[in-house]
């Protein structure tokens, strides 16, 4: 029973941190139909920006606001730099951001060095709570709580702001939301800015649970976070969120109870989900 | 009038004899390491040939591709090392015939979306693939190897015959004409002319009365088909099959040399294939370590201002000559 | 017209790449291939395993016995298709004499199959392989030791000078994991201890909480982490609050400098066996720390030490053939070689497996800074029985 609980908790907290990188690449692809690939690498960068910045200040929620400004920056220097000059051409767009994999995974090599920064905790959210006899970290408590927090500011930015409306009208038809003289280009920006900036974020808030994170890690990322999109959908907060938690427990799961197939268990889920529906389980129609 | 279609003929495939020339005689006047790099070229060549009959003729743009490439590899690496199955007429036909059923099946899933998800499906089931074969526990990891790779492999005999790396590399060089130039015809064929009125305007097509479905999985398991030989030559050559040849990173590089060769010419995928690994074998000589740094700029670079590709604007540029 | 450039830029490239092959011919100099990490998540050793070897033919002025000697570093990415393809490159284009690395497992034994073929002698600067694989390699050295080999002096420790009764383990399932691991309990369970508990966990595992959760308790610890994920999986197991004491059967980053203060308080009072620390206590390190120092700027690595003795190793070698670089001659030279290591002198025994001279040590806090402490010295020797190797503490 006491595993049981463990695993869970495991895996709700591990899914929360995948629901914050996911929700980045779940706007920029339901907005602008672009998969950015290089979503990974802008995570692990804002994390080594940001545990820079912790180390020096000290301060976290600095550290957290440097890691989600870098990653931010990174993320518009793709956009206005490149992805601008391919308007409309999803397939070339995707494969520009692929290459910004190579070019910042081996920039961070070559700048940073090959070690892995390890994680800041700020003093308010050490310690640990002791639950069905097992002492768990308190900062795994505190993930989760920021994980709602933001996840509950996006959703409301989305669902109850007029800039969400018009993201979410440009999700569903971008021409039609152009003819009624609203200008997306901000919008596309801003959305990849911020979609860049929250991988960032994360990365200095999630890295508490994974203890470090290396120059390499972005791949790794990225390929759990389009799992995650694929199996909740794209496009909505909710979805986002669903599937992080869904991959999050069952990888959890999957890694204690059936270590044989844990290496694909996320992709088996992922493809099931798409068997039965391929818009993912809360997604917009295709 | 009959003698300006000869010549205007000689000049078209002029170039094309020379090149084939070129590689028919390679193993006589250079290195052994540059005949096993052409092998490279070649086995790459025919597996971006058949990436490009999804992407350039049927538009679909599939990331996973190099997935089938590694299941013919994995399955005679694995009959070949752990069931003592040597005979090649037995072992090859097994692999290839793998990749071909995970590409019936894979298709059957893929092909439920179309556009940016058919990208991210694929990816994902590209590194599906990658998740078993890198899978370290059980009885799977014993039959891969794990992140260890597969290795024990070595050149073929095919009717008594041994191959060594020479003659392996025109085992290699025949087999790549003949599926070149299946796929040649498949591309010229109604069904590709089909599969290319699909890409421009599937809606048209279907009112058409083509089942544009049907088209499209088929193509997708002739893909899958053509990179299962390509990972059939590939493991008889390197010897060795690791879970990178099989992920995300080899299939990217497949799309960097579709791309530079030029999209939809099939022949530019040779050319592609060949810039990239000739690039890789000589940087890795000055700097082995800026390596992804030049492989990122190259993508970016390519994708940003030479998306043409390579092929057509040697054929412009050959004709133009002519003309003079 | 402005198309056209690119087009024959390739083209140029291309003309090139084929004149300067063909003038690649081999030249009267020792080649020396050398096959580490430089790209992929262990550049983290690849790239202080460079700067030793650079640093070790620097100090010959590229010089060995007699001849200008040259050293080729390729980059093997941690993909043993690409370590092979790259070995394949440096011995038959390059024509070199004798080939240093790879450093991941899974390439060193793809590598040790092919050098197998072509008779090229081949050295590991690190313990890199497991005694499954080094006992089929007829061509590559260990000067230190297999996998099992140095997991058994960790084992041998916490036994004997420990007096630890009871371990419980908890492993990434990897080849090399399996291997320090079972060497690690050999040595431990021929001296009376058992196991309570073996934990496996699979590769590529982000979060290894769950394993944490489920530790049984024990009088040690005996963890092992894939390279950099070392960091994370100490730092989670203090965070669990697990009270027991840690021995690695193998860990590295220990006897990294750098990482060791990244790891931080976490890490204070781990214990694991090694084959080189920066903070030996001899003239002869000094010497070396200080001049890796100067032309590094910063600390050598344990993989540092190694490859630099390892280079030692190959220069006597040479001296020893007198530049004569048929692998035979190379073969004798090396079997035969005796060169005094920081630890103690490199020697071989059955196998080709090095006569392991382990330091013990345990990671400190000076004031802000993390150091290690060399508790002990254990010297493993390895003999063959029918195919299989076998360990044992050699009595000083």
């Amino acid at each position: 029973m006491g595993t049981v609980v463990a695993t869970l908790l495991n895996g709700v907290s591990y899914g929360m941190v995948l629901f914050l990188i996911a929700s980045g690449l779940s706007l920029t692809l339901g907005l602008m139909g672009i998969v950015n690939l290089a979503h990974g690498v802008i995570f692990v960068l804002g994390g080594f920006v940001g545990l820079f910045v912790a180390r020096a200040t000290g301060s976290f929620l600095l550290a957290v606001l440097a890691g989600g400004i870098a990653s931010g920056v990174a993320g518009l220097i793709i956009e206005r730099g490149f992805l601008r000059f391919l308007y409309k051409q999803n397939l070339p767009q995707v494969l520009v951001t692929f290459g910004f994999i190579y070019i910042l995974t081996n920039l961070m090599l070559w700048v940073c060095g090959p070690q892995p920064r390890s994680a800041f905790v700020p003093s308010y959210f050490a310690g640990s709570v002791v639950i069905a006899g097992v002492s768990f970290p308190f900062h795994r408590f505190a993930i989760m709580g920021i994980g709602i927090a933001i996840g509950a500011v996006l959703w409301w930015l989305q669902e109850k702001t007029k800039v969400g409306a018009i993201i979410r009208a440009g999700m569903d038809n971008a021409e039609m939301v152009g003819g009624l003289g609203i200008n997306l280009t901000p919008i596309n920006v801003g959305a990849f800015f911020f979609g860049s900036a929250i991988a960032g974020a994360s990365c200095v808030i999630g890295v508490q649970l994974f203890g470090s994170v290396g120059f390499g890690d972005g791949m790794d990322m990225l390929l759990v976070a389009v799992a995650v999109i694929i199996v909740g959908g794209v496009g909505s907060v909710q979805g986002a969120l669903v599937g992080a938690l869904l991959i999050g427990i069952i990888d959890t799961f999957g890694r204690v109870y059936l270590p044989a197939i844990s290496q694909y268990t996320m992709y088996l889920v992922l493809i099931l989900v798409l068997v039965v529906r391929p818009s993912g389980l809360l997604g917009r129609r295709l | 009038m009959k003698m300006k279609v000869r010549k205007a003929r000689l000049f078209q495939f002029g170039p094309a004899g020379v090149i084939a020339l070129v590689l028919l005689t390679l193993p006589l006047y250079a290195d052994l390491s540059i005949v096993s790099l052409f092998t490279k070229i070649l086995i790459f060549g025919l597996l971006v040939m058949s990436l490009d009959l999804l992407v350039g003729y049927t538009g679909l743009s599939a990331f996973g591709h190099a997935a089938f490439f590694g299941i013919a590899a994995y399955t005679i690496a694995i009959l070949i090392k752990h069931f003592g199955i040597t005979s090649f007429w037995l072992a090859a036909p097994a692999g290839i015939l793998m990749a071909v059923f995970a590409a019936c099946i894979f298709g059957l899933v893929a092909l439920r979306v179309s556009g940016i998800y058919f990208l991210l499906i694929t990816l994902a089931m590209g590194q599906l693939v990658y998740g078993i074969v890198h899978t370290s526990v059980g009885p799977l990891g014993a039959l891969t190897g794990g992140s260890d790779g597969l290795g024990g492999v070595s050149f073929p005999e095919i009717m008594g015959f041994s191959f060594e790396a020479e003659t392996y590399y025109y085992f290699t060089f025949a087999s790549f004409i003949v599926c070149a130039l299946l796929l040649y015809w498949i591309t010229r064929s109604p069904f590709g002319y089909g599969l290319q009125g699909i890409r421009e305007n599937a809606i048209r097509a279907r009112a058409l009365g083509y089942n544009t479905w049907l088209y499209q999985y088929i193509a997708f398991i002739i893909g899958g088909l053509f990179a299962g030989i390509a990972g059939m030559l590939y493991v008889y050559y390197n010897g060795f099959i690791s879970p990178e040849g099989v992920g995300i990173g080899a299939s990217g590089l497949l799309w960097l040399m579709l791309i530079i060769g030029g999209t939809g010419t099939l022949w530019g995928s040779l050319l592609g294939s060949g810039v990239i690994l000739t690039l890789q074998y000589f940087v890795s000589g000055f700097t082995p370590e800026r390596w992804p740094l030049i492989l990122g700029v190259c993508f970016v670079a390519v994708i940003m201002f030479y998306r043409g590709g390579l092929l057509p604007q040697l054929i412009n540029l050959w004709n133009r000559l002519m003309e003079r | 017209m402005k198309r056209r450039v690119p087009c024959m830029f390739f083209v140029t490239v291309l003309a090139v790449i084929f004149f300067a092959t063909g003038a690649q011919a081999a030249e009267k100099e020792i080649r020396i291939g050398f096959i580490t990490d430089l790209t992929s998540m262990l550049s983290i050793n690849g790239i202080s395993m460079r700067q030793a070897a650079i640093l070790a033919m620097e100090e010959v002025g590229y010089k060995v016995a007699g001849k200008p000697a040259k050293l080729l570093v390729e980059d093997e990415a941690s993909d043993p298709a690409i370590a092979m393809d790259k070995a394949r490159r440096l011995v038959e284009t390059d024509k070199i004499a004798l080939l240093l690395g790879p450093f991941h497992g899974g390439c060193s034994s793809a590598v040790a199959e092919y050098v197998n073929r072509t008779r090229t002698p081949n050295l590991s600067c690190s313990y890199s392989v497991p005694d499954e694989a080094q006992a089929k390699a007829h061509w590559t050295w260990a000067p230190f030791g297999t996998n099992n080999q140095i997991g058994y002096a960790g084992g041998v420790y916490a036994a004997e000078a420990s007096g630890y009764r009871t371990a419980t383990t908890m492993s990434i399932d990897f080849a090399a994991g399996r291997a320090f691991v079972e060497g690690f309990m050999a040595a431990f369970s021929e001296r009376g201890g058992k196991a309570v508990q073996d934990q496996w966990i699979p590769m590529g595992t982000k979060d290894i909480a769950p394993y944490i959760t489920g530790l049984k308790q024990a009088d040690v610890l005996v963890p092992w982490f894939a390279g950099v994920t070392v960091t994370a999986g100490v730092r989670q197991i203090r965070e669990f609050k697990v009270n027991m004491p840690i021995v690695f059967p193998q860990c590295q980053f220990p006897a990294f400098p750098k990482q060791l203060a990244e790891i931080g308080d976490a890490g204070v009072g781990m214990v694991s066996p090694e084959m080189y620390v920066w903070t030996i206590d001899t003239p002869k390190n000094k010497k070396f720390v200080e001049a890796y120092q100067k032309r590094w700027g910063e600390l050598p690595t344990s993989n540092s030490g190694s490859t630099y003795m390892t280079m030692q190793l190959v220069f006597e070698a040479f001296k020893k053939t007198g530049g004569d670089t048929s692998p035979t001659a190379l073969a004798k030279a090396l079997d035969t070689a005796n060169v005094e290591g920081f630890v103690g002198p490199i020697r071989f025994a059955d196998g080709r497996v090095g006569i392991g001279n382990y330091v013990i040590h345990k990671v400190v806090k000076v004031g802000n800074d993390y150091r290690t402490e060399v508790l002990t010295k254990y010297t493993i020797k390895t003999t063959k029985v029918g195919n299989k190797l076998v360990h044992s503490v050699v009595k000083q």
